[in-house]
């Protein structure tokens, strides 16, 4: 299983890129314009009516600042870690509701992040990389392994469950009658923040269909087989090519890019975090010699 | 991993003929297709967390049973 040898710089690690996706995507978050918004638009979510009650400029602005700074300190490993770290992420969880809440949209880039903010206020991930100097308590190294396998499994699941439905829900037929084209252009065509227009060559050059369906395909059976990737380090390899290169292609292809996913692949499931706390560590002297 | 699998198979099966003779209503596909999600995709997760040894299960129950309790300084 994967990060059964990890520690306390992992989860910082974790705890930083977490934290720090959500002082980014924070930031996009405007207020202003959002308090505009008819409050009918909210009434579908299941939280609607909490969104309401914060849907003023003021407070909304207020809330956003407070969920800014509390994303910064978690990111400096402020302590006690579980009451900055829990307060952040029930601010946090209130932003994702009111962003989300707009005709009932889910953005789901953000979903798998505020679970993983709202889960490490549990676990001590402020034991490493933190402004503290002084040395956190001895605790069970299994209080930094559990955290980061079921992180890590969670993201597994995700992509698992999203690529079992489109095998169940689209069968085979969705690899051959051009779903693959339609969705490009659909994708393409819609207001999105990165305004990428490559997807409408697709028209142009019919050909495409092909190798998008088979990419399509490659794509579903790594998602499929995302829970390999947890215990078999070849397949790791192969499945993070795979599931990166669909990210980077949707960015082109679709204007739909989930770098926060990017994020918390290098952390969780390459040796990124090894070859940091080795950095961070220096070089090791070497063995005396018998 | 061999009834796992049947299943899939089993399930996949199903929703390929479902294409072209009707099985079942939409509620009835509705759950059928949820059913076979969880199998196929918690099957395999099940089978990867199986794969860390029984002997760490007391420790990996210690942490369930800590967090919340420690005290963080």
């Amino acid at each position: 299983m994967i990060r059964r040898d990890a520690g306390p710089f992992e989860l910082a690690l974790l705890r930083i890129a977490v934290f720090g996706i959500w002082f980014v995507i924070l930031l996009d978050f405007d207020a202003e314009s959002f308090s505009r918004l008819p409050p009918e638009m909210m009434d579908h979510h299941v939280l609607g009516a909490v969104v309401r009650l914060v849907a003023s400029a003021p407070l909304l602005q207020v809330l956003k600042l407070a969920a800014l700074a509390g994303s910064a300190l978690c990111v400096l490993g402020v302590r006690p870690h579980s009451l900055a770290a829990g307060a952040t992420a029930l601010l946090i969880l209130v932003m994702d509701v009111a962003s989300k809440s707009i005709g009932s949209y889910a953005n789901h880039a953000q979903t798998l992040v505020l679970l993983l903010a709202l889960l490490l206020a549990f676990f001590p991930a402020s034991d490493a990389l933190s402004v503290h100097r002084k040395p956190p308590p001895e605790r069970s190294p299994w209080m930094y392994r559990l955290p980061l396998m079921a992180v890590a499994t969670l993201v597994a699941a995700t992509y698992a469950f999203i690529g079992a439905r489109r095998l169940f829900v689209g069968a085979v037929s969705i690899y051959t009658d051009g779903s693959i084209v339609r969705w490009v252009v659909a994708r393409t065509l819609e207001e999105g923040a990165h305004d990428i227009s490559v997807g409408l060559k697709v028209l142009d050059h019919p050909w495409l269909e092909v190798p998008l369906a088979v990419g399509m395909l490659v794509t579903t059976i790594a998602e499929i087989l995302s829970p390999v990737a947890l215990v078999n380090q070849r397949f790791r390899w192969v499945w993070l090519a795979v599931i990166a290169g669909f990210h980077v292609s949707t960015l082109f292809l679709m204007n739909i890019f989930f770098w926060e996913n990017l994020i918390l692949l290098a952390v969780l499931f390459t040796p990124l975090p090894a070859l940091l706390r080795a950095q961070k560590a220096g070089p090791q002297p070497a063995a005396a010699s018998p | 991993m061999r009834t796992w699998l049947l299943g899939v198979a089993v399930l996949f099966a199903l929703r390929l003929v479902g294409d072209f003779v009707p099985l079942m209503s939409a509620t009835g596909w509705r759950w059928t297709t949820r059913l076979a999600e969880l199998w196929l995709a918690g099957g395999l997760l099940v089978w990867a967390w199986r794969s860390v040894p029984n002997a760490e299960a007391p420790a990996r129950c210690e942490v369930v049973i800590t967090v919340g309790l420690e005290e963080d300084t």
